[in-house]
């Protein structure tokens, strides 16, 4: 019908303006989603820096900084910051279900020692005193993704605390 | 963020370097141009993604490239300098069948590529017949044929 009213206008075009408005809308709404994307992203929703893409955790004295938000296949950290007093051997341990989410690319510092438990990988630092509070980053990477997960991690004997993540594919 | 900011990044920087290289630049794909072309975007590659490989990577990347692009159309509509800046403005290159050489000499274009955009659009034989000629934003040429 639409053809037909062109042709009667001496224009032979297929215009269907009624469809091309639905179109210029729809299009409108893709742009509003476009820029709430963008503005999550900046926010840190996507991983990969922003407020919400990391969280901390406190562990009697020690914080554990740990992405809240990742991606899969993408490198990330997760750091502990120890107490101020913490000196001689302090262990870490992250928990399997961790493990079993990440494949852990290299630790700063190395740590002494590291074992297979049960409960997870258990990594022991050495840690000399001396003011400030000693930071050690583990450089991790997504192996799978995964929405919203709950892994533990541990420092010293203190209780384990939660982390709870999404891995975005 | 880190990609938001990579993208924008990248996008402004593009921008910025191919408006500074002047419009005839990519504009007709010499072999050598389109080689030039593939380094360019094997190189910003790396820069966009570094070693993520994630598709929310890929995703949020592209909607902020295609996202800055709409916006920048639309702050063109709104605020025509900005157009002027961004895009740039038509050049007369012959007004009235008379050659402006200057403006050919400036903007790199050689009298041979006028009677080629002649040729190809309007069938014109030679420059006697153009009225005039503009180089467009973008960076075509169109003609306007004298009156037969």
């Amino acid at each position: 019908m639409a053809e037909k009213q062109a042709q009667a206008r001496g224009l032979q075009v297929n215009e269907d303006r009624h469809w091309q408005e639905t179109l210029w809308t729809a299009q409108r709404f893709a742009w509003a989603a476009m820029a709430l994307l963008v503005v999550l992203a900046m926010l840190g929703a996507t991983g990969k820096g922003g407020p919400l893409a990391t969280a901390s955790v406190k562990s009697t004295g020690a914080t554990i900084e740990y992405p809240r938000i990742t991606r899969w296949q993408s490198a990330d950290q997760l750091s502990v910051r120890l107490p101020a007093n913490a000196s001689g051997e302090v262990q870490i341990e992250l928990s399997q279900p961790f493990v079993e989410l990440f494949s852990i690319e290299s630790v700063e510092p190395e740590p002494s020692r590291m074992e297979a438990s049960g409960q997870g990988h258990r990594f022991a630092f050495n840690v000399s005193g001396g003011g400030g509070q000693p930071l050690i980053v583990f450089h991790i990477k997504a192996s799978r993704f995964a929405f919203s997960r709950t892994v533990t991690a541990r420092v010293g004997e203190a209780a384990p605390v939660e982390m709870s993540l999404i891995i975005l594919p | 963020m880190e990609t938001v900011i990579r993208g924008a990044a990248i996008y402004f920087f593009l921008m910025l370097i191919l408006r500074a290289s002047g419009r005839r630049t990519l504009a007709e794909i010499t072999p050598f141009d389109f080689v030039l072309l593939l380094i360019i975007a094997e190189t910003t590659q790396q820069a966009l993604l570094g070693e993520d490989y994630s598709i929310s990577n890929a995703i949020v990347l592209i909607v902020t490239l295609i996202g800055l692009d709409i916006f920048l159309s639309h702050v063109m509509r709104w605020w025509p300098a900005a157009g002027r800046l961004l895009e740039g403005v038509p050049t007369v290159l012959v007004r009235d069948g008379k050659i402006d050489r200057r403006a050919l000499e400036r903007s790199r274009i050689g009298e041979e590529e006028i009677l080629v955009a002649a040729r190809q659009r309007q069938g014109l034989e030679n420059l006697s017949q153009i009225k005039h000629a503009v180089l467009e934003t973008d960076s075509g040429i169109s003609i306007i044929p004298k009156e037969r």
